[in-house]
């Protein structure tokens, strides 16, 4: 499988990160060698032995609609890189853009 | 009389109860064994001498007989949430942030009467092996300071097996606990998923991710378990009951048990004093009553393979809230793309984009069926192997790790190499259950070589019961302790 | 030249998301409500915070079964949650948690229009609700937490609709079950049922499906049926030019009646939709879903040809008392009351309805009680006061919201029987109207009326009719 710069562009975009010009030719290739090292799991036989499911096999626990608290909005912004009126602030949203 | 530091929890009750000591001066004395240290060990992100001293004095105030950690020094990993110390996952992204809540197993260890010592270093959001890729600082193992103290709980380890604390939290999500136990001669365990709440653990990869306790023995392993075990209404992957039983087999010891060696362990690159000491482990099983047998175990590259893609699936998701947007680190920049892409970019080191871009590769349209998919299948053959084992017997035994601590720098520069030392650690991880890691001799260089029990699900009494008996045919802790004087600084 | 111009026939399909009305959040204990000064209503589960983990509403989850219920639909035994990930402001943790391959509900019907169209619903399932995005002025974004995590049903139909209209009939239909079931107060102005169409075209008797486009920002019925009008009518232009139609998502402009193109085919996002780890699939407890079904309701449609049979009203006025659960409940509480049900329907449609139009008031909100109603009804009927008297003692009660006897006496409308007073009405209408009284006389019998009429007049209505009738009688 070969790794290729138009995929490494390609993940950029949809995990959202910007990689180092410096670094990107050796993440390209690490990638090659990881996804190398992950390729043998297309030779494995999956038809074997079924799994019991056990703990799972309830489902997944409920919740009663009961409020509870919230936290304090001071608390919440002040971690905030950013905030304005009661808000968080971030750069310009154009309406429908998605990254 | 014997140093402070040097006493198990069950000691320091007693003596709490007896009014012999009260838990100031055992926090003090803790206190002075982290500032001689840490200059060489490195294992912490932040101490709180301060908030650690006042809460002693508080429970001063209080009865010891009625809190099971009353007075405990605990040190807790840094990508699990405490709200009056930063948690940052030794990440530059989370550089500074106070979560404003405390995780269920802290809130647990508070509430058991231990004193927050600080946060301890780890690989960025719990991601390698090894401790090196933590944005604040590289951790030395004590046993050799140019030793890696493995990871990705790697200042949890180094800080116990430095006596700095006699207790660390730390999270297992391939290994994260065992592996760095084992190369700093310490125990460490992870329960059955959903045994420890992760509510209030940064997610690394959900469906693998357990909070485990770091101890000097085995018996102190489990109090802590006891403790922060148990279903938690925050926490719906939390299994129910509670922690009660965690001491139910402790005086069992092995005599009786069926316990398996996985077969064919020649052909995984393993060091010869590993074989040994699994040797010495083998003769130790058969002398003291328990079934010794062979396994066959589902295969080990495929199970790390089938780890690392559903693992960071898992993570490339989990980490995509680390925006820049509600906290952490936020690049500046003119569009909402690029201060997402720029804050992440520079937030993130390489490790953690390296798993974050394979990630989400392994669940982009095209190749979701070929590895996430695939890889789940996989998981669920490895699962149903696990179960047909558990059926015949009792526990697996196998080393933790192929090879003792290896060099800081050694294998940085070799993401699939450092992978493998994970090796023997993630089948639990994948199959969900408990395991734990003691030490059981030294290598020739002077290293700790961890043997690594493993049971079925739900079998945490059992485990800490033949972890126990092995622990006293080592005798580790009564013939070797790291040596200071070899620091070097 | 004549070219034959080819005929089209429209292919709608829905997306609606409907804001369910628990008290608290989808997976967290947060309050569900409006109007809270902005970030107050938040905690680490539905900020995203590292750490935190979701934990399902019951309730929540009984609403949609109860809505799947409500469609027909198979309930899935087994649903699976899981993680749509896409990277946007108003979605804190970046993925949002939602369902994917297995859907709580799937296969139900819907029955739209007055000839009663079925539409297939393809499935229902629970996600959590975005934050709210302002604009600021300086040209930044403001992010509002608060809406985060409210649970939504999200109700994707066939592409069984044919019209603007029917799609607006649909979500008509699907707001009116939505409030009968109590789940959603389908405010489509207020967000709180919002609605993405994808539209296509095709020549008539076509099997397969034209490229379709998608709309959104549809926030009324009307926007709803003019959106799609107007998309129909720009894809046939297209076709009709030898044009093609490109994969694309619009926005409604309301005010300015056109479509905004929000992004095209290649930019088509790839969710990577995968399980969500942090929770263990929705295995439904026998519990759950009895429940539901004991809570369901009569539906609109039984609930009107039972109105028909019943009470024989017409097929009208039963359409119009069923609209609103509210109003059939009032209907009903009151026609037993009164034991008159086309009386008592006669007021709920006229006198009711007609003020609650008039104030704006809902039926939760309506001042005079069914039973209020139905004690007016009564002493209309037993001619305690007229019917005229009566409607002013409704206005009374509707607006000081008091019952019927009070309302009589504050509009000082007792019914005069004492004999006296009558006598000098009667005798004054006969002086006034000597002319009608000779007539009357010579045989025109029917003239009595018009005189009971003017003592009436002249009573401000509440002289006693049968009193009066026999007093004039006498005197004649
Ligand atoms: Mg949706
Ligand atoms: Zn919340």
């Amino acid at each position: 499988m070969k790794f290729s710069d138009e995929d490494m562009e390609h993940l950029e975009k949809l995990a959202n990160i910007d990689i180092d010009p410096d670094s990107r030719e050796r993440l390209v290739l690490d990638m090659s060698r990881i996804i190398g090292f992950v390729e043998k799991l297309q030779d494995t036989l999956t038809t074997g032995g079924q799994e019991r499911v056990e703990q799972g096999g309830m489902g997944t626990r409920l919740r009663e609609d009961i409020p509870s608290a919230c936290l304090e909005r001071d608390v919440v912004l002040e971690q905030a890189p950013d905030s304005h009126r009661g808000h968080f602030r971030i750069p310009p949203v154009i309406d429908g853009e998605m990254t | 009389m014997q140093p402070l530091t040097s006493y198990s929890i069950s000691r320091l009750q007693e003596m709490f109860a007896r009014g012999t000591v009260g838990p100031v001066e055992v926090v003090r004395a803790y206190l002075d064994e982290i500032d001689s240290k840490e200059g060489a060990v490195r294992a912490f992100i932040e101490t709180s001498p301060d908030q650690a001293i006042e809460r002693a004095k508080r429970l001063e105030r209080l009865d010891p007989k009625e809190y099971p950690l009353y007075g405990v020094p605990v040190a807790i990993k840094d990508n699990i949430c405490t709200s009056h110390l930063h948690t940052t996952c030794a990440s530059k992204i989370l550089a500074g942030y106070t979560p404003p809540y405390d995780a269920t197993a802290v809130s647990r260890l508070l509430d058991a009467g231990a004193v927050l010592m600080g946060k301890t270093n780890l690989d960025e959001f719990a991601m390698g092996s090894s401790t090196e890729n933590s944005a604040f600082k590289i951790t030395r193992n004590p046993w050799n300071t140019d030793c890696t103290p493995g990871g990705s709980s790697g200042g949890s380890a180094a800080a116990v097996a430095a006596g700095m604390v006699p207790v660390a939290l730390g999270s297992d999500t391939g290994g994260s606990i065992r592996q760095p136990a084992a190369f700093c001669g310490v125990v460490g365990m992870k329960g059955s998923y959903g045994r420890v709440s992760r509510y209030g653990l940064v997610a690394f990869a959900s469906s693998f991710d357990q909070i485990g306790p770091v101890t000097r023995d085995v018996m102190d392993c489990a109090i802590v378990m006891k403790v922060i075990s148990g279903h938690d209404a925050m926490d719906s992957t939390t299994l129910p009951g509670n922690g009660n039983d965690m001491l139910g087999s402790i005086d069992k010891g092995i005599a009786g048990l069926k316990v398996a060696i996985p077969a064919g362990m020649s052909g995984w690159g393993m060091d010869e004093d590993v074989r040994h000491s699994m040797d010495d482990t083998v003769k130790f099983l058969e002398t003291s009553g328990a079934r010794v047998s062979q396994v066959e175990l589902p295969d080990m590259d495929v199970s790390m393979a089938c780890y690392y893609v559903l693992a960071n699936a898992e993570a490339s998701s989990n980490l995509a809230r680390f925006d820049g947007v509600k906290y952490g680190y936020r690049a500046e920049a003119a569009t909402l793309s690029g201060m997402y892409r720029a804050s992440r970019g520079e937030g993130f080191g390489e490790e953690v984009k390296r798993r974050i871009l394979l990630g989400t590769y392994v669940l982009s349209s095209g190749y979701y069926d070929a590895y996430y998919l695939k890889a789940q299948n996989v998981r669920k053959m490895i699962r149903a192997r696990f179960q047909d084992v558990f059926d015949e017997i009792d526990i697996i035994a196998m080393p933790t790790t192929p090879t003792p601590a290896f060099g800081i720098g050694e294998k940085v520069d070799d993401p699939v190499a450092m992978y493998m030392s994970d090796i023997f650690t993630t089948g639990a991880n994948i199959a969900g259950i408990p395991a734990i890691s003691i030490p059981a001799g030294l290598s020739r260089e002077g290293l700790p070589i961890g043997m690594q029990l493993i049971a079925g699900a739900g079998r945490e009494a059992l485990l800490l019961g033949a972890a126990g008996a092995l622990e006293k045919n080592c005798r580790f802790r009564e013939r070797c302790l790291p040596d200071p004087r070899r620091w070097g600084v | 030249m004549i070219t034959g111009k080819a005929v089209y026939e429209t292919v709608v399909g829905l997306e609606v998301h409907a804001q369910l009305l628990t008290r608290t959040k989808l997976f967290c204990g947060c309050p569900s409500s409006y109007g809270a000064e902005p970030n107050t209503l938040v905690c680490p589960v539905c900020l995203g915070l590292p750490g935190s983990l979701p934990v399902l509403n019951r309730e929540a989850a009984g609403m949609a079964v109860l809505l799947g219920l409500a469609f027909g639909c198979s309930i899935s035994n087994r649903s699976v949650f899981a993680r749509k990930n896409y990277f946007y402001p108003d979605c804190p943790k970046n993925y949002q948690i939602s369902m994917y391959e297995n859907p709580l509900c799937t296969n139900g019907t819907a029955i739209i229009g007055e000839n009663g169209r079925r539409v297939g619903i393809e499935r229902i399932h629970l996600e959590e609700d975005a934050a709210k995005l302002i604009h600021d002025d300086n040209g930044a974004s403001l992010v509002d937490f608060n809406r985060c995590g409210i649970p939504l049903a999200e109700i994707v139909t066939r592409p069984d609709l044919r019209s603007g209209k029917e799609a607006a009939d649909f979500m008509i239909g699907l707001r009116q079950i939505m409030r009968y079931l109590g789940i959603c107060d389908g405010n489509m102005e207020e967000g709180s049922m919002r609605c993405d169409v994808n539209v296509s075209i095709r020549t008539e008797g076509s099997a397969s499906y034209g490229t379709r486009t998608e709309i959104k920002n549809l926030n009324s019925f009307r926007a709803i049926e003019a959106g799609i009008e107007f998309e129909i009518e720009r894809q046939k232009e297209l076709l009709s030019s030898g044009r093609k139609v490109i994969q694309v998502t619009n926005l409604w402009d309301a005010s300015g009646k056109r479509l905004v193109a929000m992004r095209g085919k290649e930019e088509a996002y790839d969710y990577r939709y995968f399980p969500e780890p942090d929770l263990l699939p929705l295995v439904l407890d026998e519990t759950l879903v009895e429940d539901a079904a004991k809570r369901m309701p009569e539906l609109p449609d039984p609930k009107k040809m039972r109105f028909q049979e019943e009470y024989g009203l017409s097929a009208y006025d039963s359409d119009v008392l069923t609209s609103e659960k509210g109003v059939a409940d009032y209907f009903e509480r009151a026609a037993a009351l009164a034991q008159d049900p086309k009386t008592v329907c006669n007021w709920v449609m006229r006198e009711v309805l007609g003020e609650m139009k008039r104030t704006g008031v809902t039926m939760a909100r309506f001042p005079v009680a069914p039973e209020s109603l139905a004690e007016l009804v009564i002493l209309v009927k037993d001619g305690t006061i007229s019917g005229r008297a009566g409607r002013e003692v409704f206005l009374e009660m509707s607006a000081t919201g008091c019952a019927a006897a009070e309302g009589m006496k504050r509009l000082g409308l007792e019914q005069i029987s004492a004999p006296e007073k009558l006598e000098e009405y009667v005798s004054e209408v006969l002086r006034e109207n000597a002319p009608v009284v000779e007539r009357y006389r010579r045989g025109e019998g029917k003239l009595i009326g018009f005189l009971v009429g003017e003592v009436m007049k002249k009573s401000g209505g509440r002289a006693d009719p049968h009193a009066v009738n026999e007093l004039l009688s006498r005197k004649l």
